[in-house]
């Protein structure tokens, strides 16, 4: 044990690394699990988990070759076997050990790990036994002669390495290929496929790289020494370009998880809104639609503060119907729905209620006529409307025309101040009606409807001849059926919309929007008001709303008797019911692939160090400055940080457009907008900055040549005299 | 001024050991020098400081009356090294090790694979310019450290053990081409246990606990 610990404070240096990426695997793994149980899905650190067994496999290899000669005086002595195995290991699985202790450590700050934390713990120490293992008996293979020669060859890729490239290739397009069909393949492979494919793409550019570099090698014989030595380095050693395919793949897989979030969070915001359809939505039982679109202009006469809402439930055609007050759509409604899909609502909505001349608002009717032909005595006039109560009623005008044939009446009319619908309209001659050919409508407004217009007269001519005029006028239009409701739509053939009674209107689309407030993504929009004209009793299954603007004195909200809710408490149930945390967790666990990525960077760069140092003062030796041979790692620097930036930019775009709507990070309901999946640029530029940056800083300082360290003096050490 | 490789009164300690004590030395142009000493004598410490690789601790080393020791460590253009270790980059292949010699003194760079082409050849191991370092045995490794150090026509050459990774014919071999070196004029200095070599030199002087024994 002794001999152990003095081992492990000797090779300090080479074990800090793992050690360190102990701590981060365990430390994350074990927070992503106890988030990802609190979200229902703990399989959403399979990502971590398999970016952090590759992690292992490079340190493995690194401790396997440092043990080497020690390995070879071992089987000299006639050690061999798993008991040379089991002597070389104790060293990193202490290092290991200890690491990850800390590492439990630090996610009981986070989380409260217990038993979890301790498995985490176990699978850490096996699966690095396994690798150092893997590794050791690979070594311990080779020939004693190879092992004891002081020089070092170079190693061609393994067959098992060329196997494992192409595993992760498999694993990758298995994943996605899987996440696509349905029922879903695995969860857990769902889960994993964001690091797969990252991994893939890593392997990728690898390959891509150290190819275009050997390429480049027979082209940039010419070159200075900056390209020459750094083509050169990047096509012969795997220094810089081997644990980039791990920055490559935890970039990625942290794009990924940051689109899914952004669209999720983008998402939950939009559903909550138009949920909410307002900041404040009361939500009123037992009240009738006629009652609460009273009530609003009762409370907040000047509209100020308060919109009347009904929804009915779906209708025929699988839509459901949210009828609002549409005049206060704009003041109380638009800015909040300002940000969704619902925008568009407020530039149509005002052709929802006095469109066409259909709903009439004021108290006059105003009547222009002229009766060609024999003038009768009397021309009569019964207008049908349905009043702003609910009423059924009839306006009935009689003028007599003057010898020229003009009739011209202004009158009152009742029931019409806060909306009515013209539903009729009968023309009477009474008296001479011999030879009367015909009366033109010059102007017949009623509560400021053109009824001509609504009623479809061409011109506005009726034509009145005929023995008898007592009877149905030829001119009777009943309107309640004939003239369609105009409404917003969602997607889809829109012929009905549904009344506050239930029933069906026919209905016609002037707009046609991704999403409607309260009904969200299948659905229809219509002005309560003109849709209450002619209803019978509000359906028991219409669920009637009071929205109210955030800033509604406290004393009208009071007077509002219902289960009330604001856009955060909306928006915290949507969250909760959609499951969004899982994104988050799964951003987490992107954001902590990162952080085993770095740290595997830097490990593996700084095992390099010494090689450079050796590298530079060869160069050194024979002449080349200190300055080009720094030019030279800037250049080597900059290729790998540009391949990965341009690698985990396209890369990530590419996952997303494979994964980003299979993974289940989000329980969409059926009438839901669906979530916007799309590539986000800014978290795309986010991923490649954050690639390039690592492999710029990182990589940069573990590959910085310092004078001191690579004086070419430092070549003489092996053979001080 | 005359242009003599000069160490006068040099001591190197490092680690609380003098590993050069009190050394004053001329090594002259047109001349081997052979360096022979037991193991841990000094030698290679010797030529590192004479090459400006190490800076004395005492006393002083010059070339031309110029001072050897730059301050940073890194060699004069006028020296060259042959080092025990080789000191090849592992990243070039031969010929690229040779001609990056020539490359960092200004040379072009098609000029410089020429040249280096020719000093392999001078070494009879043209036929192994395209191989990488690492893929040669130690004696053929130990061939191309020679070339580079040639190839740049140096004014002084420090070859520290050039042979002793090679068979008899290769020793002559390279022994010739030194002995080439020295005709041309360069300041040649051997660090060496072989005595052979060591009669093949023009002047010898032993080293032994970081003294000039002769």
């Amino acid at each position: 044990m002794t001999r152990t610990l003095r081992g492990l404070w000797s090779r300090r240096q080479a074990l800090a690394p793992v050690a360190a990426l102990a701590a981060a695997l365990v430390a994350a793994v074990t927070v992503c699990v106890v988030r990802g149980r609190q979200e229902g899905d703990p399989g959403l650190v399979a990502p971590l988990v398999a970016l952090g067994c590759v992690s292992l496999v490079a340190p493995a290899r690194a401790l396997a070759e440092d043990r080497r000669a020690e390995a070879a005086l071992a089987r000299l002595r006639g050690l061999g076997g798993l008991r040379l195995v089991g002597h070389l290991l104790a060293e990193p699985l202490l290092a290991v050990l200890a690491g990850g202790v800390v590492g439990l450590g630090v996610a009981s700050v986070f989380a409260a790990p217990a038993l979890t934390g301790l498995l985490v713990l176990a699978a850490t120490v096996v699966g690095a036994a396994l690798a150092i293992g893997v590794a050791l008996g690979v070594h311990l293979r080779e020939p004693l002669s190879l092992q004891v020669s002081r020089l070092a060859r170079p190693r061609q890729a393994s067959t098992a390495a060329t196997f494992a490239g192409l595993l992760a290739l498999a694993a990758a397009g298995y994943a996605v290929f899987a996440a696509g069909q349905h029922p879903a393949g695995p969860r857990w492979l769902v889960d994993a496929a964001p690091a797969l494919v990252g991994l893939a793409i890593g392997q990728v550019l690898v390959w891509l790289l150290r190819g275009t570099a050997r390429l480049a090698v027979a082209r940039t014989g010419s070159a200075s020494a900056g390209p020459f030595l750094a083509v050169r380095r990047l096509a012969r050693r795997t220094g810089t370009v081997a644990p980039l395919a791990l920055v490559v793949a935890a970039a990625v897989t942290a794009t990924v998880a940051g689109t899914a979030a952004a669209s999720s969070q983008h998402w939950v915001d939009q559903s909550a809104r138009l949920d909410v359809a307002a900041p404040v939505r009361v939500q009123l039982d037992g009240v009738a639609a006629a009652q609460v679109l009273d009530l609003t202009h009762r409370v907040d006469p000047r509209g100020r503060w308060l919109e009347a809402a009904v929804v009915l439930p779906r209708g025929e055609d699988g839509r459901r119907t949210v009828l609002l007050d549409t005049d206060r759509y704009a003041r109380v409604s638009a800015g909040l729905l300002g940000t969704t899909a619902a925008a568009p609502v407020s530039a149509h909505v005002a052709a929802l209620g006095g469109g066409a001349g259909a709903l009439g608002r004021g108290g006059t009717v105003v009547l222009a006529a002229r009766v060609t032909g024999r003038v009768p005595a009397t021309v009569r006039f019964d207008i049908d409307y349905v009043t702003d109560q609910n009423y059924v009623a009839t306006r009935t005008l009689r003028v007599r025309p003057g010898r020229d044939g003009v009739v011209a009446a202004r009158v009152h009319v009742g029931g019409c101040s806060h909306g009515c619908v013209p539903t009729g309209l009968t023309v009477d001659a009474a008296g001479r009606t011999r030879g009367i050919s015909s009366l033109t409508l010059r102007t017949l407004r009623f509560a400021g409807i053109d009824l001509p217009q609504t009623f479809g007269l061409a011109g506005g001519s009726l034509p009145l001849s005929g023995p008898s005029l007592s009877g149905p006028s030829p001119t009777h239009r009943p309107v309640s059926t004939g003239v369609p409701v105009p409404v917003i739509a969602t997607a889809g053939p829109t012929t009905q919309v549904r009344g506050p009674d239930g029933g069906e209107l026919p209905a016609s689309a002037v707009a046609r929007v991704a999403a409607l407030p309260l009904v969200g993504a299948r659905g229809t929009l219509a002005d309560l008001r003109r849709a209450l004209a002619g209803a019978l009793p509000t359906s028991p299954s219409a669920r009637v709303f009071v929205l109210a603007r955030a800033d509604t004195p406290a004393a009208v909200l009071a007077g509002l008797t219902g289960e009330r809710q604001t856009l955060a408490q909306v928006h915290a149930r949507v969250d909760a019911a959609s499951g969004a945390g899982r994104a988050r967790t799964a951003l987490l666990g992107g954001l902590c692939c990162l952080l085993v990525a770095t740290i595997a960077l830097f490990a593996g760069i700084s095992r390099q160090r010494r090689e450079l140092a050796h590298e530079t003062a060869s160069l050194r030796v024979v002449g080349l400055p200190l300055a080009r041979l720094r030019h030279s790692v800037r250049v080597e620097l900059l290729v790998c940080g540009l391949a990965g930036l341009v690698a985990v930019g396209l890369g990530s775009w590419l996952a997303g457009v494979l994964l980003l709507d299979r993974l289940p990070l989000l329980d969409v309901p059926a009438d839901a907008l669906a979530p916007d999946t799309r590539a986000r640029p800014v978290v795309l530029v986010a991923g490649a900055l954050v690639a390039l940056v690592l492999v710029v800083v990182v990589a940069g300082r573990g590959r910085a040549v310092r004078e001191g360290a690579s004086r070419p003096v430092l070549l003489r050490e092996e053979g001080v005299e | 001024m005359s242009e003599l490789l000069e160490l006068a009164g040099v001591s190197y300690d490092t680690a609380g050991r003098t590993l050069l004590d009190d050394i004053t030395v001329s090594f002259h142009p047109g001349e081997m020098t052979a360096l022979s000493g037991p193991s841990g004598s000094g030698k290679t410490t010797l030529l590192s400081v004479a090459g400006g690789l190490l800076e004395p601790s005492r006393g002083t080393t010059s070339y031309a009356g110029r001072p050897m020791w730059r301050g940073n460590g890194d060699p004069r253009p006028e020296v060259a090294f042959v080092l025990q270790v080789y000191g090849l980059v592992p990243i070039l292949s031969a010929r690229e090790n040779v001609s990056i010699a020539l490359r960092a003194r200004g040379v072009a760079p098609a000029e410089a694979d020429e040249r280096a082409e020719a000093e392999l050849a001078r070494f009879h191991i043209a036929d192994l310019g395209d191989r990488q370092v690492e893929e040669l045995s130690g004696g053929q490794m130990q061939r191309v450290a020679c070339a580079r150090g040639c190839v740049v026509r140096a004014e002084v050459l420090l070859a520290d053990e050039p042979t002793s990774e090679l068979d008899q014919v290769n020793r002559g071999l390279v022994m010739e081409q030194l002995r080439e070196e020295a005709e041309r004029g360069a300041v040649v200095v051997l660090a060496t246990h072989d005595l052979e070599l060591v009669e093949l030199c023009d002047r010898h002087h032993v080293i032994d606990e970081g003294r000039l024994a002769r």
